[in-house]
């Protein structure tokens, strides 16, 4: 049984981010780009904040085992943001490690235990090369079932892809137009890992292999965007980036102490699915999305259409169109159309992953939950900067674990 | 219940001697592949064994270029989700010469040794 409310009401009041990138973070681990976005996080608390204000600290980090060898990581965070002895946890759920971290804070505030809670995550996934980062997100779907017989993580979203096609007559194109609009979006982000459009990087890979391409589909479509588990070819994956991002949450009756503007949490979600995407009759939707939107639009009293602005995860292209129909922003079949008809672009019905997505912003695993936090805190605010959404009211954060055996979900309201 | 029983090395065992070994629940008879302790459905936890003919049709599948470290020798290789005749789906790798068969294709259990153990595949039939 979901209670409809939570005890005791969260806001947020800070938040910061490290760029995601695969180069520029290289000399530094996991626990110095924390730090960063840490950091950054409490520097952006209005009436000013030190970390050791915060009673404790929820961390999504999904494998700094294989990442970094190193294990403990919730002790070392606390330690390097200074805050000991205060608790810390690390939550674990593959690519929905921070989103689990952000509702988990905010559970832990509304039980009255603590007031003010820093979540986040980190992935520092550059250390490895790309077959070895390859098995280890591997390591997030069903090993002995899945991967013991040739599934990559790529793949398993290549099979939704292949069945939703099939259902619903579907073809790459629409997928294609995904990963032309985030990248559109990611180009004015500036902590986007791509911050440039698929015409920038067309025209900067054909100049190397003394190509030239008219618009992005003839790019798209070329020896240059190469198959990586078909149908989903280089372009409809998220990049392989480092990053972390941080969020600073306060319960509502202390949030005003330090800012006359937070953001408030007006709904959270969390559900689990099948670990084995075979084991579910229809792979063409996430039903874990449905459950974990539906009890947060329940708790915040809204509906899908009063969305204004959602991050979702969008790890392959494929995903964005499944999620904007599971959170029920489109009828099942029509979220490749939609986005098609411009109807989730930056001035659309809702503006779907206005800072760029994981495609284009990129998704350094354990960090993504928190950074799509960033950008609605941004949004609700109004400090997005060049990819602000008009007249944000309402937004929604949306972090799937693997296939989608693990998805959280938060509402936030100015 | 022994505890050797609807386990992965159960399942795995099962592979090497050619067999699909899952479990049935015997309250409500729900086939289970790979099997289980608990049934997902009702909660039983009784089972027996049962044995699945390996007999199905595709329901996804796709190509795979960017391998496992373990698949690279293979590389491409097809990989899908089978949907039994029995009503449950299962992973594998699908024979197709590294090219996608059709969602629908009828397909039938094939079992890959190597060195260390059995990898479960189909092929189309
Ligand atoms: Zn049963």
């Amino acid at each position: 049984m979901i209670a409809l409310s939570l005890h005791r009401k969260v806001s947020v009041i800070g938040a910061g981010m490290t760029r995601f990138h695969h180069k520029l973070h290289l000399e530094k681990q996991g626990r110095e780009l924390f730090t960063e976005a840490a950091l950054e996080a409490a520097e952006s608390v209005d009436n000013g904040f030190t970390l050791k204000e915060a009673d404790a600290l929820y961390l999504g980090y999904f494998s700094s085992d294989m990442f970094e060898g190193q294990a403990h990581i919730s002790a070392l965070m606390a330690d390097w943001i200074g805050i000991n002895p205060k608790p810390a946890v690390r939550v674990e759920g593959a690519c929905a490690s921070s989103g689990m971290a952000v509702n988990m804070g905010v559970l832990a505030i509304a039980s009255g235990l603590y007031d003010v809670v820093v979540v986040g995550g980190v992935e520092k996934m550059r250390t490895l090369d790309t077959s070895k980062v390859t098995d280890t997100l591997a390591m997030a779907a069903d090993v002995s079932y899945e991967v013991a017989m040739g599934f990559t993580f790529p793949g398993l979203y290549a099979a939704i892809a292949s069945a939703y096609f099939n259902k619903y007559g579907s073809t790459w194109e629409q997928l294609a137009n995904i990963s032309i609009k985030n990248h559109e979006n990611g180009a004015l982000n500036k902590k986007a890992h791509y911050q440039e459009t698929i015409m920038d990087i067309a025209k900067k890979l054909g100049e190397r292999k003394q190509m030239s391409f008219s618009d992005e589909m003839e790019f798209l479509n070329s020896a240059l965007n190469p198959m990586v588990a078909s149908p989903l070819r280089l372009f409809d994956c998220c990049p392989i980036s480092d990053g972390a991002a941080a969020v600073i949450l306060a319960a509502d009756d202390v949030a005003k102490k330090y800012t006359d503007t937070p953001v408030k949490i007006v709904g959270i979600g969390q559900a689990s699915d099948t670990m084995a995407l075979h084991d579910r009759e229809d792979i063409t939707a996430l039903m874990a999305s449905r459950v974990a939107s539906r009890n947060a639009y329940d708790m915040a009293g809204i509906k899908a259409k009063d969305v204004s602005v959602a991050c979702v995860h969008d790890c392959f292209t494929i995903a964005e169109i499944v999620a904007t129909e599971d959170l029920g922003f489109f009828p099942k079949g029509q979220g490749g159309k939609a986005a098609m008809e411009g109807r989730t672009g930056l001035d659309g019905d809702v503006a779907v992953n206005a800072d760029g997505g994981l495609k284009a912003k990129g998704h350094p695993v354990g960090a993504t939950g928190a950074a799509m936090v960033y950008d609605i805190f941004k949004q609700l605010r109004g400090e997005a900067g060049d990819h602000q959404v008009a007249d944000a009211e309402v937004g929604i954060a949306h972090n799937v674990g693997a296939a989608g055996a693990t998805v959280t979900m938060q509402v936030y309201r100015r | 219940m022994k505890m050797t029983e609807h386990t992965v090395k159960s399942f795995m065992e099962g592979l090497a001697n050619e067999t699909l070994k899952g479990s049935k629940c015997t309250n409500c008879s729900k086939l289970m592949l790979p099997p289980r302790p608990i049934c997902p459905s009702c909660g039983g936890k009784e089972m027996e064994s049962h044995e699945f003919n390996g007999e199905g049709t595709v329901k996804a599948c796709s190509v795979i270029h960017i391998a496992l470290t373990r698949f690279q020798d293979m590389r491409p290789h097809c990989v899908g989700i089978v949907w039994l005749k029995e009503g449950v789906g299962v992973s594998g790798l699908i024979l197709s010469d590294g090219k996608e068969v059709e969602v629908g294709s009828k397909v039938e259990a094939v079992f890959l040794k190597e060195e260390d153990r059995t990898v479960l595949a189909f092929k189309p039939v």
